[in-house]
C-alpha cells in the first residue's frame, strides 16, 4: 500500500521539525516536503503535490490562506489542513471558506495528530462550535435552492450549539465517522459559495 | 409551486377571454372558412388559440397572420391581442426575453395611441406575468399594482379577482405574508360577489398559504379545506390536488409525518389521474420525506429509486434536487457511504443546473432591458437636440450655483470624515496590537510546547498546554462576535463535555429558550467562569460519575449543574475551598444569584 504523502508549511523551525518527525515516525505516512513560507510552498506544492498539506496561517509574507486560495483556484486536489493555535480564530473560518478541508490545533498531542490526519485522508473533517455558527451565518445569506441536506443541516445545528461528535453520532444514530463526512461536505459547499460570492462581488451583483 | 398557481390562473383567464368564450364552440374548419372569407384579426387569433395546446407551430403561423393584418389595418387593439397570445407561446417555450420585450412594447403602444380599457389592461397583466415567470417578483408586483386601478375602473369584477389573487401569490414570493393575506381577502370578497367558484377556490388557497406563512396553521388549514370542498363539488381534480398539496405542506412545516403522509398520498392519486407531472413529483417528495422522518429508511429508498428518475425525466428540477439530497441522507444512514457520496454529487450538479437556469432568465431579462434602453436613449437624443438652445442659458446659471453648493458640502463632509477616520484608526490600532500580542504569546507557547516534547519534559508540556488553553479562553472572551447568549451556552457545553470526557464522567446537557440575543462581554465571561468552576468542582470533588447541566432562558438565565456524588454539606466547606468564593464574586458582579442544594448548583441571572 502506498503511504500517505504529507507536506508541512510552517515558519517556526521547532514546530516544523517536530511535525516532520511525527509524520515520518508513523507507518503509512511520509513527509514529502516542508516549506517555511507561502511563496516557496506555492511553487513546491504545485510541482510536487502531496495528499495532505498542513498549512500554518501566520507566515511571513503572503498568508497561508492566500496560498490555499491560489492553489485551489489552480485546481489543486491537495487536502489542506489549517494549522492554528486557537480554534475560535476568524482566520480559521476564512481558510476553510478559501478551500481548506479541516483544521488542526497546534497543541494537539502527537497521537491525536495522526488520528486527525487519517480521518481527513478518509474524507472526514472537524468543526468547532464557533466555526459551525459562522458557517450557519454564511449559508443564511444564500437563497434557494437548498444548499445542505436535512442531515447536514442537523449536524451543523448541533455543532453550533456545542455538542461533541460522539453526542451527535448517538443522537442521529450514525457513527462519528459519518458525522465527519457530513462536515466535509458542508465545507465543500462553503468553498463553492465562497467562490460564487467572490465572483458576484467582482461583477457588482448583490 | 408558485408557477403552478400562475399557470392555473392564466388558464382560467384564457378560458374566460371574451373572444375565446365566443369562439370556443366553433370547429376548426368552420373557423378556417370564416378566416378565408373575411380576414379579421380576431379570427386569426382564435384559430391560433385552437392550435396552441398541441400544434404550437400552427398557432404561431396564425398569430403571425394576425400580426401582419393588425399592422396593415392599423388595428392597435388587434396588435395588442396578438402580442398577448403570441407571448403566451413564447413563455411556454421559455423565450422570456423576447416575450418581455414584446409585452413592454405593447404598453408603449397603448400609451402612444391612448388605448385604454382591455388592451391596456392586457398589456400590463401580461408584462407582470412574464416577470413572475422569470422570478423577478418586484417588477411583477409593480405591473400588477399598476393594472389594479385600471381593472377596478373597468368594472370587470372577474379580472379584479384575478389580479387580487395574483398579487396575493406575488407578495407571498416577496416574503410579505401580511400583504398576501390582505389581497387574498379582497380576492375572496370580489369572487363571492360574482359567485365564480374557481376564483373563490383560488382565493381560499391563497389565504391558506398566507396564513400558513404567518404561522397560523389552524386557520390556514381551514381555508385549504374550503378550497378542497369547492374542488370536490365542481368535480375539479386540479383544485382538489392543489389544496391537498398545500395542506400537506402545512403539516410538513409542522413536522407531523403522520398527518401529511395520507394527504400527500391522496394528492398523488389525483396527480396520477390528471397526468399532472409536477404535482405527482411534489407529492412523491412529500411521502419520501415522511418515510425518512418516521425512520422507514428502506421504504424511503424504494420510493426514491422510482421517484427520482420520474422527476428527472419530467424536468422537475427543484424536486429532483430535493430528492437526491434526501436519498443521500438515506444512504448515509443505511451505511452505504459510496452511494451517499454519489447522490450528494448528483445533487450538487442539479443545483448547478437550477442556478444556471435562473442566470439564463436574468440574462434574458437584462437583454430585453438593454434593447429598450437603447430605444429610450435614441428618443432622448432627438429630444435633447431640439431643446438644446433653450436650455443652454438656464443650465449655465444653475450650474454655477450648484457647483458652489457642492464645493461647500465637500469641505464639510471631508472634515467629518477625517474625524471619523481618526477615531476608527485608533480603535483598529488597539485591536491590531491586541491581536499581535495574542499571536506572539500563542506562538511562543507553541514553540515551548514542541521544545518540551523534543526534550521529553512532560511537566513543561503540560504547563504549556494549560497556558495555551487559558489564552484560547481569553480570545473567546475578548471576541465581540461571540457576545450572544447562544455562543455562551455552546461554549459552556463544549468545555463541560470535554472535561467530563477526560474524567470518564457521563455527561448530559439540555437547553431551552436559548437564542442569539446579545449579552455583554462581562456577563459572558462571569457566567462562563462560574459555570466552569461548578463543573470543575463536580468532577474533581464530588466523587460521583455523572454530570447533568441544564440552561433555561426566559426573563432570567438559569443554569443548574448537578452531579450524583456527595452533596454540599453546609458545615463542610472543604469541598469548595476558594471555588465557592470565586463563584459568589462572579455572580455578584453581574447581579446574579447562586444557590446550592445537595449536589446541585443553580446560577440565576436576569437578562
Amino acid at each position: 500500500m502506498d503511504s500517505i504523502l504529507v507536506s508541512i508549511v510552517e515558519d517556526i523551525p521547532e514546530i516544523r521539525e517536530g511535525m516532520r518527525f511525527i509524520v515520518n515516525q508513523t507507518p503509512g505516512f511520509d513527509c514529502l516536503s516542508v516549506f517555511s513560507n507561502a511563496e516557496d510552498a506555492l511553487t513546491g506544492l504545485s510541482e510536487n503535490p502531496p495528499h495532505l498539506c498542513i498549512m500554518d496561517i501566520s507566515l511571513p509574507g503572503a498568508t497561508g490562506i492566500e496560498c490555499i486560495r491560489r492553489l485551489k483556484e489552480g485546481g489543486s486536489e491537495i487536502q489542506f489542513v489549517v494549522f492554528t493555535i486557537y480554534e475560535n480564530s476568524d482566520q480559521v473560518f476564512e481558510a476553510l471558506a478559501a478551500g481548506a478541508s479541516g483544521y488542526l490545533l497546534k497543541d494537539t498531542p502527537p497521537d491525536r495528530i495522526i488520528t486527525a490526519l487519517k480521518e481527513l485522508y478518509e474524507g472526514g473533517s472537524p468543526m468547532s462550535a464557533s466555526i459551525a455558527r459562522k458557517v450557519v451565518a454564511s449559508f443564511q445569506r444564500q437563497p434557494t435552492p437548498r444548499v445542505l441536506s436535512a442531515r447536514e443541516e442537523e449536524v451543523l445545528e448541533l455543532l453550533s450549539r456545542g455538542h461533541l461528535y460522539k453526542e451527535i453520532a448517538d443522537q442521529l444514530k450514525i457513527s462519528t465517522g459519518t458525522v465527519r463526512q457530513h462536515i466535509h461536505h458542508i465545507y465543500d459547499k462553503l468553498h463553492v459559495q465562497n467562490k460564487t460570492e467572490a465572483i458576484n462581488k467582482y461583477y457588482g451583483r448583490p | 409551486m408558485r408557477t403552478r398557481v400562475i399557470i392555473l390562473l392564466l388558464f382560467i383567464l384564457a378560458r374566460h377571454t371574451s373572444s375565446g368564450q365566443a369562439l370556443f364552440g366553433l370547429s376548426r374548419d368552420s373557423l378556417r372558412r370564416a378566416a378565408a372569407a373575411t380576414p379579421d384579426v380576431g379570427t386569426f387569433i382564435a384559430l391560433g388559440q385552437q392550435y396552441e395546446a398541441n400544434q404550437t407551430d400552427s398557432a404561431i403561423y396564425f398569430y403571425e397572420l394576425a400580426r401582419q393584418l393588425a399592422i396593415k389595418l392599423e388595428d392597435h387593439d388587434g396588435y395588442v391581442r396578438y402580442v398577448s397570445n403570441y407571448s403566451a407561446v413564447l413563455n411556454m417555450r421559455g423565450k422570456y426575453g423576447e416575450s418581455l420585450q414584446l409585452n413592454r412594447g405593447t404598453i408603449d403602444t397603448c400609451l402612444k395611441y391612448h388605448l385604454t380599457g382591455m388592451s391596456y389592461i392586457r398589456a400590463l397583466l401580461n408584462t407582470g406575468n412574464v416577470y413572475e415567470l422569470i422570478g423577478n417578483h418586484d417588477s411583477a408586483a409593480v405591473y400588477y399594482l399598476k393594472v389594479l386601478p385600471e381593472v377596478e375602473a373597468s368594472g370587470d369584477s372577474y379580472r379584479v379577482t384575478v389580479v387580487y389573487n395574483n398579487l396575493s401569490g406575488l407578495y407571498r414570493s416577496l416574503h410579505q405574508p401580511a400583504k398576501a393575506l390582505d389581497y387574498s381577502r379582497s380576492a375572496l370578497k370580489q369572487a363571492q360577489k360574482i359567485d365564480d367558484q374557481y376564483s373563490i377556490a383560488s382565493a381560499y388557497i391563497n389565504m391558506g398559504n398566507a396564513l400558513t406563512d404567518l404561522g397560523r396553521f389552524e386557520e390556514g388549514y381551514q381555508n385549504h379545506q374550503k378550497a378542497y370542498e369547492i374542488g370536490r363539488q365542481l368535480h375539479d381534480s386540479a383544485t382538489m390536488e392543489m389544496a391537498l398539496i398545500d395542506i400537506g405542506d402545512t403539516w410538513l412545516k409542522q413536522g407531523k409525518p403522520e398527518k401529511y403522509m395520507p394527504v400527500y398520498q391522496q394528492a398523488l392519486a389525483l396527480g396520477h389521474a390528471l397526468k399532472d407531472v409536477s404535482g405527482t413529483a411534489y407529492s412523491q417528495q412529500g411521502l419520501a420525506n415522511g418515510l425518512f422522518w418516521t425512520a422507514h429508511y428502506k421504504e424511503a429508498e424504494t420510493l426514491l429509486k422510482e421517484a427520482i428518475p420520474f422527476a428527472r425525466d419530467n424536468d422537475q428540477r427543484e424536486v429532483w434536487h430535493g430528492m437526491l439530497l434526501l436519498m443521500s441522507d438515506v444512504q448515509a444512514i443505511l451505511g452505504h457511504m459510496d452511494a451517499y457520496r454519489r447522490y450528494r454529487d448528483q445533487a450538487d450538479s442539479v443545483s448547478d443546473l437550477i442556478i444556471n437556469a435562473s442566470v439564463v432568465k436574468n440574462v434574458q431579462e437584462l437583454e430585453a432591458k438593454y434593447q429598450l434602453l437603447k430605444k429610450d436613449l435614441q428618443l432622448a437624443e432627438k429630444d435633447r437636440q431640439a431643446s438644446r438652445q433653450r436650455i443652454g442659458l438656464i443650465a449655465t446659471t444653475t450650474g454655477i450655483v450648484v457647483l458652489i453648493i457642492l464645493f461647500l458640502l465637500t469641505l464639510y463632509i471631508s472634515r467629518q470624515r477625517r474625524q471619523l477616520h481618526r477615531l476608527e484608526g485608533q480603535y483598529q490600532e488597539r485591536q491590531r496590537i491586541s491581536q499581535e500580542m495574542h499571536d506572539d504569546m500563542g506562538s511562543g507557547l507553541t514553540r515551548l510546547l514542541f521544545q518540551s516534547r523534543a526534550l521529553q519534559a512532560p511537566e513543561m508540556s503540560q504547563t504549556a498546554e494549560q497556558l495555551i488553553r487559558k489564552m484560547s479562553e481569553i480570545i473567546w472572551t475578548l471576541n465581540h462576535e461571540q457576545d450572544t447568549l447562544d455562543s455562551l451556552i455552546a461554549y459552556i457545553r463544549t468545555n463541560a463535555a470535554q472535561m467530563a470526557e477526560a474524567a470518564s464522567f457521563e455527561f448530559n446537557m439540555t437547553s431551552t429558550g436559548i437564542d442569539d440575543r446579545p449579552v455583554s462581554q462581562e456577563f459572558r465571561r462571569n457566567v462562563y467562569l462560574a459555570a466552569k468552576e461548578a463543573v470543575h468542582n463536580a468532577i474533581k470533588h464530588s466523587g460521583g460519575n455523572t454530570l447533568h447541566i441544564s440552561a433555561t432562558a426566559g426573563d432570567a438565565l438559569t443554569i443548574t449543574i448537578q452531579d450524583n456524588g456527595k452533596g454540599f454539606d453546609p458545615d463542610n466547606t472543604h469541598r469548595w475551598g476558594n471555588g465557592l468564593k470565586n463563584m459568589q464574586k462572579r455572580m455578584e458582579q453581574i447581579g446574579g444569584k447562586l444557590k446550592i442544594a445537595g449536589a446541585t448548583i443553580t446560577l440565576v441571572i436576569f437578562i
